[in-house]
């Protein structure tokens, strides 16, 4: 029994290495949203590196923060104790994020599909700014709803950056939204061998949802709890639209 | 024919086109050094001529790429880089097929940590958070030398701070109120390099559970502590010397010890240096029925009325650090800790003594020109010394369960106040008198509050509060003048005046309160009663230098009287909050009978209202437009004005009673706020009016050996105020700027010397302009000029308006020529003139050089004090029917050295 339990430990640590593979480097950034739900997560966030795929993990995050929605008794936690990874294969140009789940128990979290790279971007060599001994280029691009301007550097050939952003031929260094709401301020940039840390996918309920089928499920979920709610006869709860600027990827 | 050259021209055109389109693509493929395919490298095609980039990819696992492109370009620059390698480049043209080879190079990326200075200033709309190390150049010993430098904080002479004009209310360490109302002592002497960032948080709610439920005004700064100073006991302590006119000495000490749970606090400053380790703390002059009616039932905040019967002169630092202008002898020792019981109860308890000696001599020549006949020159020579005593403890518990709260305040505090003038007056064309004005105040207080706080719902709360305050106040003015005999109708031998006065004043508040949340509006209803007595009783006696004695009646002089009254209030706040939107509105309403013994008073109001209402809108997430408009009523405290007929100083008399005549008041202000935080820059505007009816204007009657004022006449007063300001950090040229304008009006309706009212019409304008450096260089300067304007003058005269005009220049100049050493020195022009006469201009130059040694963990700081010799500074001002010209003696030159160890 002993032994097999080793087998069973060894064959787990060995699918874990796997699916975790060493950074080679961290950029810090302090991530600053004007918005009224993510500013939540305002504070410093980290991308772990490698060639391959990178991790972005918003430690400004609260591990748990209960959100109120105005209804009696309907209240979810918009913390997440693991900084709400977003994790990008960039071979494979795909985001794996962690989020809520907008099925009927909100609070808890799924990991949801997106797309890395598809940003058109527009790359102005003329604007050249340094960040440490990288020199950067400026690039601007629309991405959900803002416009970007971002500064990448090519001498670290990383098709990633803060949060969503990514699909250029340099890491991103730092990045703000044009209507001044959104910032990913450049704090540090490691290259190390001995950087903590592992680049691993998201843990949480893979739902096979893409962004925009799981933004759906969300307003799906909300007018039938508002329904229902009203169906109790607790009074009219009407659903209106989501604000603009309730989020860095506009709704 | 010509149809099929046609045809053949488009089709040449046609395949012109397509061969031009079909040429932009260029392929290849990327191998190592060993000829195996590169997979997943990054390659870019730029444009030879300018450098902008056409086409990037990644190459798929044989190591093979394609790029397309549009803009049209003659010679093209294909690059691949990987990780790990040695990035590949090579010129080509549209069309080729480009291989590249990349080298392995496992040491390009070599270890490497790159740091961005974090952000000076961040935050989100009511914690503005800034990072000291952003603002400091190690030459600030204090944190209130680091508040001074942060942008949109202001700290006056006493250390009292605002920020973006509002008043900081309090000064957490690490979220803990340490310092109650007396916060300067912490900004004044905690070491600036302890703390990490400084935090203003705006709508501060220090009760847990009333977060989100209650909405709050107050505006509380917290200093963080560094993380390395929390890991041991840690601090500095320091010593110096010197010599100047006398022996130099200055110690300093500043210990926390934060490691384990129960934290302490421990600092202490004593010097004759001039600095001022307490700011002008004085338990005279705080609390007051305004306050309590402004600021609400606040557990900390004593409502007890407060009263200076007796009045001194303070000295006067002519815009100058006060080590300039008063020799002192100060002294503080303060002790604070925190003890955490478990994780829901906590206890705070401080406490501080402290002593301060000041003392000054100043020459001053006074013109009043009641009218152009009737004008009055007084010269006077004056030495005074002035010697305060405090001591000071509180206690504060708090418990917070998930449902429940229950918060204790206890406070007591004392002073006793010794102050000596002794004083040659010369009027013109008159004989010289001399004067010698002692006086002594002992006064304490204690103040006890507890409330209660129940959670009836994730949204409501119901609070109750009891508060009880006591004071005593006594008063012995004592002075040598003979110009009161002539007063009482007695000989000029009666010369020596014995005032004392004693008060003593109990209040108790119990408030009830329920306060509930909906959706994104706040409601607040409270009531309780607010019950106050006071009473008053004072004597008076004039002596001979034979031992004769005169009481005069104290039917005619009677000044004793006892006062009651109870106050039932009702309160009701409405506040809404939504992203774009904050408004509030209040209404307060009270019933207040009034007791009088032994005093007549003709009105008796007891009915009392007060709206007030406060909207802002916010613009965008940084720019906020604001109104308010408020309409108060307040019931004047008779123990605030009545001093029944006493003498108040050497040469001042105050009599008269009002009558309660309820004090209405109307303000009314609009205001623009724009500030990019993260972007160092902000933007102002702000224009405000106000209206007081029923104030108590004066009557003056000023002849050349005493003043008698007879207050308490119901008048109607205006003001008016316009300000603006911008400020701007350039990064380019690491500069920042900031320019500020302000405007006031009023109108003040005055008696002097006449039983005619005159209406005072006064303007001040005030210009600043303040550059500053952060160059990476090793000299920084920093700029500061301010004019000011003033200008009176009666609305019904033809004569020209008395004006006077200052100039406040500054030049400091910050040099780190290397690594440990510093230099600071600063310069100021303080120039005055009434009317068009020639500028009166006086400079003062200090400055300090530290030399740090870290192997000792120690620095030794050399720092001189009127570097430049004056003797003396001189100033000019007028304003109404007043023009002044002084001269204060200046401390002599001296230079002292400092040794900090750091623990």
């Amino acid at each position: 029994m002993k032994k097999e339990i080793y087998i069973l430990f060894c064959l787990f640590m060995a699918i874990f290495q796997i699916h975790s593979q060493t950074p080679l480097g961290r950029v810090i950034y302090l991530q600053q949203a004007e918005t009224s739900e993510e500013k939540k997560r305002n504070g410093l966030s980290y991308l772990l590196f490698n060639q391959n795929e990178s991790l972005y993990i918003q430690s400004g995050a609260p591990a748990s923060a209960v959100v109120n929605l105005n209804w009696d008794q309907l209240s979810y936690n918009a913390g997440d104790k693991q900084g709400f990874p977003i994790y990008k294969d960039h071979r494979a140009r795909k985001i794996l994020f962690r989020t809520f789940c907008y099925k009927r128990e909100l609070g808890k979290h799924c990991v949801v599909e997106d797309t890395l790279g598809a940003i058109d971007w527009t790359i102005d060599a003329s604007a050249q700014k340094l960040f440490g001994t990288y020199p950067c280029l400026k690039a601007t691009g629309h991405f959900r709803g803002r416009d970007y301007e971002v500064w990448f550097t090519p001498d670290l050939p990383i098709s990633s950056g803060p949060h969503k952003l990514g699909g250029l031929p340099g890491l991103i260094l730092e990045a703000h939204s044009t209507d001044g709401l959104v910032h990913f301020f450049f704090q540090s940039l490691e290259i190390s061998s001995e950087i903590s840390g592992t680049i691993q996918k998201p843990e949480g309920t893979y739902t096979g949802l893409n962004y925009e089928e799981n933004k759906a499920a969300f307003i799906n979920t909300v007018k039938k709890i508002a329904a229902e709610s009203n169906a109790e006869g607790g009074g009219v709860v009407t659903v209106g639209e989501m604000p603009k600027n309730a989020w860095i990827e506009v709704w | 024919m010509v149809k099929f050259l046609k045809i053949i021209f488009f089709l040449t055109l046609y395949s012109t086109a397509y061969n031009i389109h079909a040429q932009t693509y260029l392929s290849g493929t990327i191998r190592d050094s060993l000829g195996r395919p590169v997979d997943f490298a990054t390659v870019t095609l730029r444009c030879a001529a300018n450098q902008q980039i056409l086409a990037y990819t990644n190459t798929d696992e044989k190591g093979a790429y394609r790029l397309q492109w549009t803009r049209p370009c003659d010679t093209l620059l294909v690059a691949a880089r990987m990780l790990g390698f040695q990035p590949a480049e090579k010129t080509c043209f549209a069309g080729e097929v480009v291989d590249l080879t990349l080298t392995a190079a496992p040491n390009l990326l070599r270890e490497v940590v790159i740091r961005q200075d974090a952000l000076p200033v961040s935050g989100n709309r009511d914690t503005t958070e800034f990072r000291v190390a952003s603002f400091t150049d190690s030459t600030e010993f204090s944190v209130e030398d680091v508040l001074k430098k942060l942008p949109g904080m202001q700290v006056d002479d006493n250390g009292r701070i605002t920020f973006r004009g509002k008043p900081v209310e309090r000064v957490l360490i690490d979220g803990d109120d340490m310092f109650s109302d007396n916060y300067v002592i912490g900004t004044r002497n905690i070491r600036a390099d302890m703390i990490s960032s400084v935090q203003a948080i705006d709508r501060y709610q220090d009760n847990p559970l009333l977060r989100d439920i209650r909405t709050s005004e107050r505006l509380v700064l917290n200093l963080k502590v560094k993380d390395d100073k929390k890991l041991k006991p840690s601090g500095s302590v320091t010593l110096g010397g010197g010599w100047g006119d006398e022996a130099k000495w200055y110690g300093h000490a500043n210990v926390f010890s934060l490691h384990s749970a129960a934290k302490t606090y421990l600092i202490a400053n004593a010097n004759n240096t001039g600095d001022n380790p307490m700011g002008n703390i004085r338990f005279m002059a705080k609390g007051g029925t305004e306050a309590y009616l402004r600021g609400g039932v606040s557990l900390q905040n004593s409502p007890l009325n407060t009263a200076e019967l007796l009045t001194v002169r303070a000295p006067d630092a002519f815009m100058l650090p006060t080590a300039y202008t008063m020799y002192n002898r100060n002294g503080v020792a303060y002790l604070g800790q925190i003890i955490p019981w478990n994780t829901k109860v906590k206890t705070k308890v401080s406490g501080w003594v402290s002593g301060e000696k000041l003392k000054q001599d100043q020459n001053r020549q006074t013109l009043y020109k009641f009218s152009d006949e009737d004008v009055l020159n007084i010269n006077e020579s004056q030495h005074q010394t002035q010697t305060t005593r405090m001591q000071y403890v509180q206690a504060e518990s708090d418990f917070f369960a998930e449902k429940t709260g229950l918060r204790s305040f206890s406070n007591f505090s004392a002073q006793q106040d010794n102050d000596l003038l002794r004083l040659l007056r010369t009027p013109q064309n008159e004989p010289a008198t001399q004067a010698e004005s002692p006086l002594d105040v002992n006064i304490w207080e204690t103040y006890h509050g507890l409330e209660w706080t129940q959670k009836t719902g994730s949204n409501q709360a119901i609070q109750t509060l009891f508060q009880y305050t006591e004071r005593n106040n006594d008063g012995l003015l004592s002075p040598q003048y003979d110009q009161y005999a002539p007063y009482f109708g007695l000989d000029s031998s009666f010369a020596f005046l014995t005032q004392h006065v004693s008060q003593h004043s109990r209040q108790t508040v119990v408030t009830t309160r329920w306060l509930v949340r909906k959706g994104v509006s706040n409601l607040m209803l409270e009531t309780g009663l607010n019950h106050s007595t006071h009473g008053l009783e004072s004597s008076m006696r004039l002596s001979s230098e034979n031992g004769e004695t005169y009481t005069p009646d104290p039917t005619v002089y009677g000044n004793d009287m006892t006062y009651r009254q109870p106050l039932w209030f009702l309160n009701g706040s409405w506040a809404r909050q939504t992203e774009q939107l904050r408004m509030n509105v209040k209404l307060n309403g009270s019933y207040a009978p009034v007791y009088l013994d032994q005093l007549e008073t003709t009105e008796r109001p007891l009915w009392m209202f007060q709206p007030r209402a406060n909207v802002a809108f916010l613009l965008s997430p940084r720019a906020t437009l604001s109104a308010s408009a408020q309409s108060v009523q307040r019931l004047p405290s008779p123990i605030n004005l009545y001093s029944g007929y006493l003498a108040q100083s050497y040469a001042g008399v105050r009599r008269g009673f009002s009558d309660l005549g309820l004090i209405r008041e109307q303000n009314v202000s609009l205001g623009y706020r724009f500030d990019n935080n993260t972007r160092q820059s902000a933007f102002n505007a702000s224009v405000s009016a106000a209206q007081t009816n029923n104030a108590f204007g004066s009557s003056y009657l000023i002849d050349p050996y005493l003043t008698v004022v007879q207050g308490f006449r119901p008048v109607q007063m205006q003001n008016l105020s316009a300000m603006g300001g911008t400020s701007r950090y350039f990064s380019n040229i690491r500069s920042r700027f900031e320019v500020g304008v302000q405007w006031q009006y009023s109108r003040e309706p005055n008696r002097v010397n006449s039983t005619e009212e005159q209406t005072f019409e006064g303007q001040n304008w005030s210009l600043l302009f303040k550059y500053g450096t952060a160059f990476d260089f090793w000299l920084n300067v920093f700029v500061e000029s301010r004019t000011m304007l003033f200008s009176s003058a009666p609305d019904n005269s033809d004569d020209e308006p008395l004006r006077s005009q200052y100039f406040v220049n500054a030049l400091k100049m910050v040099a780190k020529p290397v690594k440990n050493l510093s230099l600071t020195l600063e310069t100021r022009q303080i120039a005055s003139r009434n009317q068009n006469d020639p500028f009166q201009a006086y400079y003062a130059m200090d400055g300090d050089c530290t030399y740090t040694v870290s192997k000792w963990r120690s620095a030794f700081t050399l720092s001189g004090n009127n570097l430049l010799g004056a003797a003396a500074f001189e100033r000019v001002s007028a304003s109404t029917f007043v023009q002044n010209s002084s001269a204060v003696a200046a401390v002599p030159g001296f230079v002292y050295l400092r040794w900090t160890f750091q623990l």
